[in-house]
């Protein structure tokens, strides 16, 4: 199983929180700039002609003599957009991705979100067609259980076009990667960001990602790409690899605060838990 | 370049699999990486070093190879061509000019140093011999291959103040042919000199050649000190007392190296005081200098030292250390009836030096005739108290001769001992020994002068606590007081019968030994050195006085100073630019053996190097 019972049981008293009042089609737990028929007042505004004379304020009548309607807010659900990393440089870490996605995916379904799960590799690859409601945990549960890595180079910002195409309304967009894409980050955040999507990503890298234990003669193999190259890796090289990830993760820091994306690494070595609890919930993704 | 294992040329063939096993070695392993690109960032910047990266492998396998072939080369044993790897006998020159500085140490550490490189050459099949020579040939070493042996008799060699003895080199070439021969033959034979004592051993002799011709031919010589060594040194000096005042005189020689007439001064000092008595501006020529003497008003016996202030090559040279011994004349009584000339003998060596002394009672020697030596018979205890005597024409009754016949005619007197020290400047053969009588002398008696029919004409007898010196000749009637031989005589046997039969020279050259003082056998004498020790013998010379400075001996209650100074001209004058080096082509350092052996270490440290690299970075 991706995610341990017990654990889901905690992850029910999470709130799925999106930064920004979101807009949906049914009426839920999540607030929105829509005035209608909700049980929160939210403003008053002066009667029309073919307003809801029930929602009339009498008292007001009755002591202004004018008519004047109450607006109340109206609490729908939000759509979240899961994009999980499927290419082979995610082997080491995909188990682990998987956990996340589940957990936040498990939240999203216990709020009566509607869930989507696409896997990014060489195309945009459906993992879970959009559903809702906690009917749906188990089939959301079966495909991430049933995805695998992909063969062939990541194309991180084709799929962010291809999903830009796709999913014009506002939603909740969570990328689930190590970012470690040869083709860069920058246009598929854009896209992403492209209707206003609320975009989150979760970094997950291991130590094989931003450390070089390598010394002397290797023949290097790109694993998505199987290209190769001989070379001699000494402490210099190991410390210039090192510093080149520690300024691609710099990079992506700086694009996702110039962007307004919330951004958190985390890695293997962190609990799952502890990700869910402290991490997400201090990045603001999760109450 | 001879080989002296060349089967094992075939390990060169190990060559072949060294080069397939490295070929299948140097196939990196495959790493897996998920950042690819950033690697690819990395890779631009070293592109520049790709050439070298590329070559690396292929210099891996040359180093490698190289390894292989130094060591196979190494295993055939390759001998350099031209030297025939004789056994050597290594001869380093110790002699006080190695001391000389040549402004890069002495010559002697440069011999040392030389010597050492032509023994790390040894290729373990050649043997070699390790020898110091100065005064005399002193073997470190025996014939060996073992270099750390040779080495450390290199290094056990150490300076000396002696002077080079050329007559050494010859006879070490005599004798080690005679060595040669009793190794062949096993038993010693006489000299050959028309053996070629190269056929055997290459005996090479390192110094700085100031022997000169008298190395010999199958010596060679190996040249030390290229460089012109400017060098002054007193060659030759002496103290003695003035006859009839209180005055001293100082001979002296002095001899340079130097290219142009250098100045200087001469200091002579009194040591037991430390005062300076007396300085001496001298111009030295270069070459040998005249001799010259200087007079001074003193006469305080014990230890001076005469100084050449000069900064030079070579600083033994520049002392010499003297003695002036104290006056102790040899108390001499006459009893015998013609005093005259006996007492004009003993007075003549008086005023010369004050060596004996005219007494009227007592006396260390008494001088008598015939019957006068009975005066003092022997003890019960057969002791004869009182002097030493010296008898001339023995007649009557003495404890000295048991009878006393006719008197002979003495032809032709034979010297039984011409070199004993009592007539070592006496012509005993030319004496006319008229009115010598046939005597029978007692047991135990020292024959020196017999006549034909062996009648004793001189002879000494030691009786407990006394000796008498025994001429068996009447003075008058030969008219032997006329002849240049009685003050001789007199004199010579005096100071025998008062053990002075030796006198001290002022100083010693390094090396030479002293006489020692007083009579007597089996008496040990104890002195102390230079250098504070002290050695004790019972020889009637010292040991070899090998370092320059002075020496206190004594003996029973006697003491006395002896010293010895450096005195040679050939250890002065030391500029040898003008000696040819006569050594054949030699080895010196590594050996092909060990040279190879250095260059696989270090091919094989720089693949080491590239290996680190390649497994480590």
């Amino acid at each position: 199983m991706l995610t341990d019972p017990s654990f889901i049981r905690k992850l029910d008293s999470l709130y799925l929180l999106a930064r920004k009042v979101l807009s949906g089609s049914l009426q839920a737990d999540r607030k929105s700039t829509k005035k209608g028929t909700g049980i929160t007042f939210a403003d008053y505004a002066e009667y029309y002609l073919g307003a809801d004379y029930r929602s009339i304020d009498w008292r007001v009548f009755a002591r202004f003599e004018n008519l004047v309607i109450k607006l109340f807010e109206v609490e729908e659900d939000a759509t979240i957009y899961i994009l999980l990393d499927q290419s082979r440089s995610m082997q080491s870490k995909f188990d682990y991705s998987r956990q996340l996605a589940a957990g936040l995916g498990y939240i999203a379904l216990n709020c009566l979100d509607r869930l989507a799960v696409y896997g990014i590799g060489e195309t945009l690859t459906p993992l879970l067609s959009p559903c809702r409601g906690r009917g749906s945990v188990m089939k959301f549960l079966q495909g991430l259980e049933d995805s695998q890595t992909a063969t062939g180079d990541s194309q991180f910002n084709n799929c962010c076009r291809l999903f830009q195409a796709r999913h014009s309304r506002r939603s909740v967009v969570i990328v689930i990667s190590d970012f470690l894409f040869p083709g860069g980050f920058d246009d598929g955040l854009s896209y992403l960001q492209w209707h206003k999507h609320d975009v989150y990503c979760l970094q997950v890298q291991n130590d094989d990602d931003t450390r070089c234990d390598l010394k002397g003669d290797v023949e290097l193999e790109c694993v998505e790409t199987s290209a190769r190259r001989r070379m001699t890796i000494s402490p210099r090289e190991a410390r210039l690899y090192e510093q080149a990830v520690e300024e691609w993760n710099q990079q992506l820091k700086v694009s996702c605060a110039k962007r307004g994306i919330g951004l958190a690494s985390t890695s293997p070595d962190v609990a799952f838990e502890r990700v869910i609890q402290d991490i997400l919930r201090r990045g603001g993704l999760v109450a | 370049m001879n080989f002296a294992n060349p089967i094992f040329f075939w390990t060169f063939l190990s060559l072949i699999p060294l080069v397939a096993i490295y070929l299948l070695k140097v196939r990196p392993t495959r790493k897996p990486t998920t950042a690819y690109f950033l690697w690819q960032e990395i890779f631009k910047e070293k592109r520049a070093q790709s050439l070298l990266h590329r070559l690396r492998d292929a210099l891996s396998l040359l180093l490698m190879l190289l390894v292989f072939s130094a060591i196979a080369l190494a295993l055939t044993k390759p001998v350099w061509q031209g030297d025939d790897r004789k056994d050597l006998v290594l001869l380093i020159d110790n002699s006080a000019s190695m001391n000389a500085e040549d402004g890069f140490g002495t010559r002697l550490s440069a011999a040392k140093k030389t010597a050492a490189q032509i023994v790390e050459s040894l290729n373990g099949t050649q043997r070699c011999s390790i020898a110091s020579i100065s005064d005399k040939v002193r073997y470190v070493s025996n014939m060996t291959d073992n270099p750390r042996e040779l080495l450390n008799s290199i290094d056990s060699i150490s300076a000396s103040h002696l002077p080079f003895d050329p007559a050494l080199l010859d006879q070490f070439r005599k004798r080690q042919k005679d060595d040669d021969d009793g190794e062949s033959d096993g038993e010693k034979k006489e000299l050959d000199d028309d053996q070629d004592l190269s056929k055997s051993h290459r005996v090479i002799l390192i110094g700085d050649g100031l022997a000169g011709a008298d190395i010999s031919p199958d010596i060679e010589l190996l040249k030390i000190g290229d460089k012109r060594s400017d060098n002054a040194g007193i060659i030759a000096c002496d103290l003695q007392r003035l006859p009839a005042n209180n005055r001293v005189a100082v001979f002296y020689q002095l001899a340079s190296s130097f290219a142009e007439p250098i100045e200087a001064e001469l200091v002579l000092s009194f040591e037991d005081s430390e005062n300076i008595v007396k300085l001496i501006p001298v111009t030295i020529d270069p070459g040998t200098n005249q001799a010259a003497v200087f007079e001074f008003e003193n006469s305080d016996e014990g230890r001076w030292q005469l100084t050449l202030e000069i900064e030079d090559a070579l600083a033994q040279d520049n002392h010499a250390y003297l003695v002036l011994p104290p006056v102790e004349p040899i108390p001499v009584r006459v009893d015998a009836q013609e005093r005259f000339f006996f007492e004009n003998s003993v007075l003549a060596f008086s005023k010369s030096g004050g060596i004996l002394q005219l007494v009227d009672e007592g006396g260390q020697l008494r001088i008598c005739q015939g019957a006068e030596a009975s005066s003092e018979s022997p003890d019960a205890d057969g002791t004869i108290a009182g002097s030493d005597l010296l008898v001339f024409r023995p007649e009557g009754e003495s404890p000295w001769w048991s009878e006393v016949g006719e008197e002979i005619e003495v032809a032709i007197p034979r010297v039984i001992d011409d070199s004993h020290p009592a007539l070592r400047h006496l012509d005993a053969a030319s004496i006319p020994f008229v009115g010598a009588r046939r005597l029978t002398v007692p047991p135990g008696a020292e024959v020196w002068v017999v006549a034909e029919d062996g009648t004793p004409l001189i002879y000494k007898l030691t009786r407990s606590g006394s000796s008498a010196v025994v001429v068996n000749l009447d003075p008058l009637n030969s008219n032997f007081y006329f002849s240049a031989w009685f003050p001789v005589l007199v004199y010579s046997t005096a100071k025998h019968l008062a053990g002075r039969t030796e006198t001290l020279r002022s100083t010693y050259t390094t090396g030479q030994v002293s006489p020692v003082l007083g009579s007597g056998q089996n008496v040990v004498t104890e002195m102390t050195l230079p250098s504070g020790e002290s050695v004790s013998f019972t020889t009637p010379q010292t040991p070899s006085m090998k370092t320059a400075g002075f020496y206190q001996l004594k003996r029973n209650d006697d003491s006395w100073l002896t010293s010895s100074s450096l005195l040679s001209v050939n250890d002065t004058l030391i500029d040898n630019s003008e000696i040819k080096d006569t050594s054949k082509p030699i080895n010196r350092g590594w050996s092909p053996v060990g040279l190879l052996t250095v260059l696989a270490i270090a091919f094989i440290t720089l693949e080491s190097i590239l290996y680190q690299r390649r497994k480590v970075g």
